[in-house]
């Protein structure tokens, strides 16, 4: 019996177990640490969650998307015109932002999805922008520049537990997709989109589903943010930066990784983080740079090193 | 009511080859590096900040400092060439590469300039009084612009078309590796065709800057119309340039006329998304 438990235990794989420890230590963190922390973790966490989003669809498609934004601000907007305008405020609330989300990804998918490299980022960049001039000019729906103002609640706590939520889910779901046919077909429009389409995958029907989902999930984590933040303009529900810290989180740790944004995002983040604290003013430029150094020095991300780093272990032991 | 429509095509015509000229250099630099240059639009602002500055402190006339500003922006161009696109040359998926790194080079130089410049909104204002045709009136920022830029339009097609510079420049934009084989040196005429583009930039910024407002975020607006411009009329092709240049400034001239002012972005972005779905690959584009 004892024999039977501890072989048990020695099969349990390391990784699993330092997840499930990393969860518990997340759940009970908000309990002793200070508010600076955890609403600093509950920021990491929305980082996580959206570099993850984009990971799964333009890591696992190579559909480089630049304007993954439209689903925040979407996402956000739902949420605020829900509570503000209908003074709706319920369990559905989530979802209708999320389907909206999708609603506007169906948009993007059937306007876009024709295009490839280059023409669909560029394209992407200006569907996001056609969305937060519509918010800008739509004053009777969104408030145009002067935004909503949602009733103000102290939502902190609430909010770090909703984004580890979201960072799990998203990271669960992007796990199961790479390791399902779906994934494959993904990877297999990444690496040759025509040779896809002529073995029999429906491409375009996999970019929409695949599209929709980030975009719910995206919606979601907008809508929740708009919560927490209590007010929302088009720029900040719009904004193209925490977007791009996201993208580069995600080439960081490795594109099409499930651990890749995860492990990028914790790295890159908190540089971020502090250098938005210690030089306001010089933050921006800093992020051009680092953007470049990125994409130069570690463009397959910092998970491509770790079978480097095996070798170099491997070396040593067979010396000794 | 004849001699308003009249207004407005002569109106939205200056506009277009306006926004031609901003295009001209973009499409160029797409032509030999198949990647858009979204920093395209910040060296406008530049050029359009050398002029104000020049303007402000020494008096000059900025159809004088186009020269000046477009060589300043070339230089800070050819260091940013450096920087920000040429290690990435030759990877995979270069072309959504060199869009995100130089969207870092636009950020690099949007919040140098608002460091050192503020937000505030600048504008050079030359008092003239318009000249007025019958019953046709044209500002003159707009008539000198308009003007200068179809010149320099037609140096630079004389340039590509009846150079042997610029029978290299389109030999590399058609085949590069057969340009390699034919011993043209390719990396310096990306350079030097990335310097000269964003030195056209330049140039149309200080042709600009009489007329709009400029700021340090106002590059990355007039950035993206000539990222419009461009794909309306086709990437690579100068006569879509003319085309998407001219169709763009028809398009917010008479929708500014007919919808109001505030609805300017929404019509030119309209314009964009039925090219687009029309022709995906724009106007003049292969395919």
């Amino acid at each position: 019996m004892v024999d039977h438990i501890s072989k048990y235990f020695t099969s349990v794989n390391v990784k699993q177990i330092s997840i499930f420890l990393l969860v518990i230590f997340m759940l009970v963190l908000p309990h002793f640490a200070s508010p600076y922390f955890v609403s600093f973790f509950a920021l990491l966490f929305m980082y996580i969650a959206i570099s993850q989003c984009w990971n799964i669809f333009s890591g696992y498609t190579g559909y480089w998307s630049m304007g993954h934004q439209v689903f925040l601000g979407v996402g956000a907007y739902t949420m605020a015109i829900l509570v503000t305008k209908f003074n709706y405020y319920d369990y559905f609330v989530l979802p209708i932002c999320g389907v909206m989300a999708i609603l506007t990804a169906i948009l993007f998918a059937i306007t876009s999805l024709r295009l490839r490299g280059s023409y669909f980022t560029i394209y992407s960049i200006a569907f996001a922008e056609i969305f937060k001039i519509i918010a800008l000019n739509l004053d009777w729906l969104t408030g145009g520049g002067q935004g909503i103002l949602l009733p103000p609640v102290y939502k902190l706590y609430d909010f770090y537990y909703q984004m580890l939520v979201m960072v799990i889910v998203v990271s669960g779901v992007a796990y199961f997709i790479k390791r399902s046919p779906f994934g494959y077909a993904l990877f297999a429009i990444k690496d040759d989109e025509d040779a896809a389409e002529a073995v029999g995958i429906k491409t375009f029907l996999h970019k929409v589903v695949i599209l929709s989902l980030s975009g719910f999930f995206l919606g979601i984590i907008g809508g929740l943010y708009a919560e927490f933040l209590t007010y929302i303009d088009p720029y900040v529900a719009f904004a193209d930066i925490p977007l791009l810290v996201a993208i580069l989180s995600a080439i960081m740790g490795g594109l099409g990784e499930v651990s890749g944004p995860i492990l990028g995002a914790l790295i890159y983040v908190p540089i971020m983080e502090y250098l938005w604290i210690s030089f306001p003013y010089v933050y921006l430029i800093i992020l051009g740079f680092s953007l470049v150094l990125i994409i130069r020095f570690i463009p397959d991300g910092i998970l491509s090193y770790i079978p480097k780093i095996q070798q170099v272990f491997s070396y040593f032991k067979s010396k000794t | 009511m004849f001699m308003l429509w009249v207004q407005l095509i002569v109106q939205g015509f200056l506009l277009g080859s306006l926004y031609m000229l901003l295009s001209l250099g973009l499409n160029a630099v797409y032509g030999i590096l198949k990647a858009v240059n979204y920093a395209h639009g910040t060296f406008v602002m530049l050029g359009a900040y050398t002029a104000y500055w020049l303007f402000v402190l020494f008096g000059i006339n900025p159809y004088i400092s186009v020269v000046l500003a477009a060589l300043l922006s070339a230089l800070i161009g050819a260091l940013g060439y450096e920087l920000f696109v040429k290690p990435f040359i030759g990877r995979p998926n270069f072309g959504s590469i060199a869009l995100i790194t130089t969207y870092g080079l636009a950020l690099v130089l949007i919040n140098t300039a608002r460091y050192l410049w503020t937000d505030v909104l600048r504008g050079i204002r030359l008092v003239e009084a318009p000249i007025s045709i019958g019953d046709i009136s044209i500002s003159r920022p707009y008539l000198y612009g308009g003007c200068i830029a179809i010149g320099i339009a037609i140096i630079f097609y004389f340039f590509i078309e009846h150079t042997r510079l610029g029978k290299a420049i389109r030999a590399t934009s058609q085949d590069r590796i057969a340009a390699m084989l034919m011993s043209i040196n390719t990396d310096r005429l990306s350079r030097l065709v990335y310097t000269i583009g964003v030195g056209l930039g330049g140039a149309a910024g200080a042709l600009i800057s009489p007329i709009f407002a400029i700021s340090p975020e106002g590059g990355a607006v007039l950035g993206l119309k000539a990222i419009m411009v461009v794909i309306i009329g086709g990437l690579g092709s100068y006569i879509g340039c003319v085309i998407g240049g001219l169709l763009l400034g028809f398009s917010e001239v008479f929708g500014a006329f007919l919808l109001g002012a505030s609805n300017q972005p929404l019509i030119y972005l309209l314009t964009f998304a039925i090219v687009l779905a029309l022709r995906p690959s724009g106007i003049m584009g292969e395919k």
